[in-house]
């Protein structure tokens, strides 16, 4: 699968793409998933903004991702959702990742501080643990440098046993 | 031991410095400085520059990135140039010493970024009850209370309780594990320089690597005279390559508008600006800095509920790279002034710029400016050049202070339009490559200049050396064990290996093959 690695991010491309996990995952794309993100024009000038010379990004509703992604099976893709659910619907439609990388989700009403650069609210929650039964491993990691953690068990210190 | 006095100074240096490192970011606070200083306070500002120097290199490649923070030397600095001065021992001593003061200094600052939130609520709170006043002071102190004070205190108290007890371990550990400290900082430094390189991995960077290693290990040429050199190559790369042609008809509508703010008005929004970091707390980041910036603006165009409205729409998570962020206030204000900003649109532009304009900021301003300016500077103070911490000083004030003005004027006079000629030009990608391959070439110079590993093995027969390997190897290249060193650190790290386990690692592993003459280092 071209899939390199999967970061959930809110703030999607950013210094800790560009300078620390491109060249730890040897990536050559990325590529930024989302249906209301495609249609955001700023967003779309923001990842223009953001062109680093060897690496193309592109950015793709979950229909074009999936197009692309089965289209170009050689290449080593970072894929940056800015939500668990765009994770969670690229998970189900058969994108093959051993696990998904937490990195960034940013606070505001009504989500809940669960770790140093995360938010999450109990729907989010709730998507993160169905991206685990799915089989997929959830794990927060800010940067390649950090020690890997169980995002899972992190959810269930703040919500507790999430029914799903 | 050092009088209260003293160590009061220094603790001030550490308080006023990590304020300055979050705010200004003029590159003050350099190791270089913070080592000069220290020197000046115990009356030996020499062995305290060359401390200093040495932080700079050590910790070259542990660079702050979008709100992680890795071990920070600034007050490990203060603390080891305050001991090593007032005992007389070897700089090295404080590589050792640094490590375990880094991680605690990190810690406090996170510490301290938690604590952040606690104001973060407070001024949510007060802006809802349209108290501004009291909100723009709770930015303004809130940091100085807790971050910048946490590393005022734990520089005070170390250099204050510090020498004692580091004096006793000195005289308890036998002299050649000190003098294997020296290789092992060597050591340490090539996995500082490993991670830079790492980061601006490819090819033409490999070739431009070589060639800056080369003319420093052949040639030994001066480190500014490698960095000119490899700046006019660079340069003509830039500007011969072609790219391609933008389309014309778009370009027509990019004319400055009139705008309204008169220039001390502007230069109010720019010192303001400035405090960006100042309670940068772990739950929304530079949040308050940037309302804090803004407000003036907002306050002139909007009133009552209007106004709380719009401040509001600041106060959600934001974080950026402090340089970059300036084109994004600019284009805000240029918004606001327009008439065409609503709460909703003002964050739709912050929060689709903040993440690729950090990518494109951290990439040429802390991985790649930052460090050229430090090992130049750093090599300076080496050398025992007093000019040294103010070389790292002006050169952060032209091109750190002054892309903050100038990307502020820009984004203002430009407003929203710039967001159409992002299509015409193709982005920023090619000053990125015109700093990646100057760092890239500084980088190879430090590892040419100032990693002089070598082997002191050696045959004897009848006491006299009959093969000495050293010999051997500079047949084949001088300065090869510090090329090995460094690559095999980009291997490592490309493997996988966390960056701070492989300094640990390399620092062990220098301490031992030092301590049995296998490896050492020429020095500084």
């Amino acid at each position: 699968m071209p899939v390199a690695l999967m970061r959930v991010d809110d703030r999607l491309i950013h210094g800790q793409i560009t300078c620390a996990w491109l060249s730890f995952v040897n990536a050559s794309k990325i590529y930024v998933v989302g249906d209301q993100l495609a249609n955001d024009p700023i967003t779309a000038i923001g990842i223009k903004y953001s062109k680093i010379s060897g690496i193309d990004s592109y950015l793709f509703t979950v229909k074009d991702a999936l197009e692309n992604l089965r289209k170009f099976e050689s290449d080593k893709i970072m894929v940056i959702v800015k939500d668990p659910e765009t994770a969670l619907s690229l998970v189900e439609s058969g994108i093959k990742i051993d696990w998904l990388d937490v990195g960034q989700i940013g606070y505001k009403d009504g989500r809940k501080q669960v770790a140093q650069t995360v938010s999450v609210n109990e729907e989010e929650a709730k998507t993160f643990i169905k991206i685990k039964k799915a089989g997929v491993d959830v794990i927060y990691r800010q940067l390649p440098d950090h020690s890997p953690s169980d995002f899972i068990e992190t959810l269930k210190n703040h919500f507790g046993n999430l029914e799903v | 031991m050092a009088t209260i006095f003293q160590a009061f100074l220094c603790g001030l240096l550490a308080y006023v410095s990590r304020w300055e490192m979050e705010n200004p970011q003029t590159a003050f606070s350099s190791n270089t400085m913070l080592g000069f200083l220290t020197g000046m306070v115990f009356g030996d500002p020499r062995t305290g520059l060359v401390v200093g120097g040495t932080m700079d290199l050590l910790y070259l490649g542990l660079v702050e990135i979008g709100g992680a923070t890795p071990p920070r030397p600034h007050i490990a600095t203060i603390i080891t140039s305050s001991i090593v001065t007032e005992l007389g021992q070897p700089p090295a001593v404080a590589v050792a010493l640094s490590f375990p003061i880094a991680i605690l200094a990190a810690q406090l600052i996170n510490a301290a970024f938690i604590l952040n939130t606690g104001y973060m609520h407070y001024i949510d709170s007060l802006i809802a009850k349209g108290k501004f006043k009291t909100a723009e002071f709770v930015h303004l102190t809130g940091g100085l209370t807790t971050e910048f004070m946490f590393q005022g205190i734990a520089a005070f108290l170390g250099v204050w309780l510090g020498s004692g007890p580091v004096a006793a371990i000195y005289n308890a550990v036998p002299s050649a594990f000190w003098g294997s400290l020296i290789t092992a900082a060597q050591l340490v430094i090539c996995v500082g320089l490993a991670a830079l390189l790492r980061t601006i991995w490819k090819t033409e960077v490999i070739a431009f690597y070589l060639i800056g290693f080369g003319l420093a290990a052949f040639l030994h040429l001066p480190m500014v005279s490698i960095a000119l050199l490899m700046g006019a190559v660079a340069l003509y790369i830039f500007t011969t390559r072609k790219i391609e042609a933008p389309a014309a008809p778009e370009r027509a509508e990019e004319k400055p508008k009139e705008r309204r703010l008169t220039s001390s008005e502007f230069f109010k929004i720019f010192v303001r600006s400035l405090f960006l970091q100042n309670t940068f707390s772990s739950e929304r980041m530079q949040a308050s800095g940037y309302w804090y910036s803004i407000f003036p603006v907002l306050k002139k165009y909007y009133s009552g509920e209007e106004l709380v409205e719009n401040s509001k729409a600041h106060l959600e998570f934001y974080n950026t790279n402090p340089v970059t962020s300036q084109p994004i206030l600019g284009m805000n204000i240029a918004m606001v002034e327009e008439g065409v900003a609503t709460p909703e649109l003002q964050k739709n532009l912050k929060a689709g710029l903040m993440g690729p304009l950090a990518g494109v900021g951290d990439a040429i301003w802390w991985f790649t400016l930052s460090t050229i300016i430090t090992v130049l500077g750093a090599s300076m103070a080496l050398q025992g050049n007093y000019v040294a911490p103010f070389f790292i000083w002006g050169c952060g004030i032209a091109f750190i202070l002054g892309a903050k003005y100038v990307l502020l004027r820009y984004g203002y006079t430009y407003g929203l339009s710039l967001l159409r000629t992002a299509e015409v030009t193709g982005g920023i990608e090619r000053y990125i490559d015109l700093f990646t391959i100057l760092g890239a070439s500084v980088i190879g110079a430090v590892t040419g200049t100032w990693i002089g590993l070598y082997t002191p093995i050696e045959f004897t027969q009848a006491g006299v050396a009959i093969f000495k390997l050293q010999t051997a190897l500079d047949y084949i290249m001088p300065q090869l064990l510090s090329l090995i060193g460094t690559l095999s650190a980009v291997y490592l790290l490309r493997k996988g290996v966390s960056l701070f386990k492989l300094m640990i690692a390399f620092m062990l592993g220098g301490i031992i093959l030092g301590y049995f003459g296998l490896l050492a280092a020429v020095p500084f």
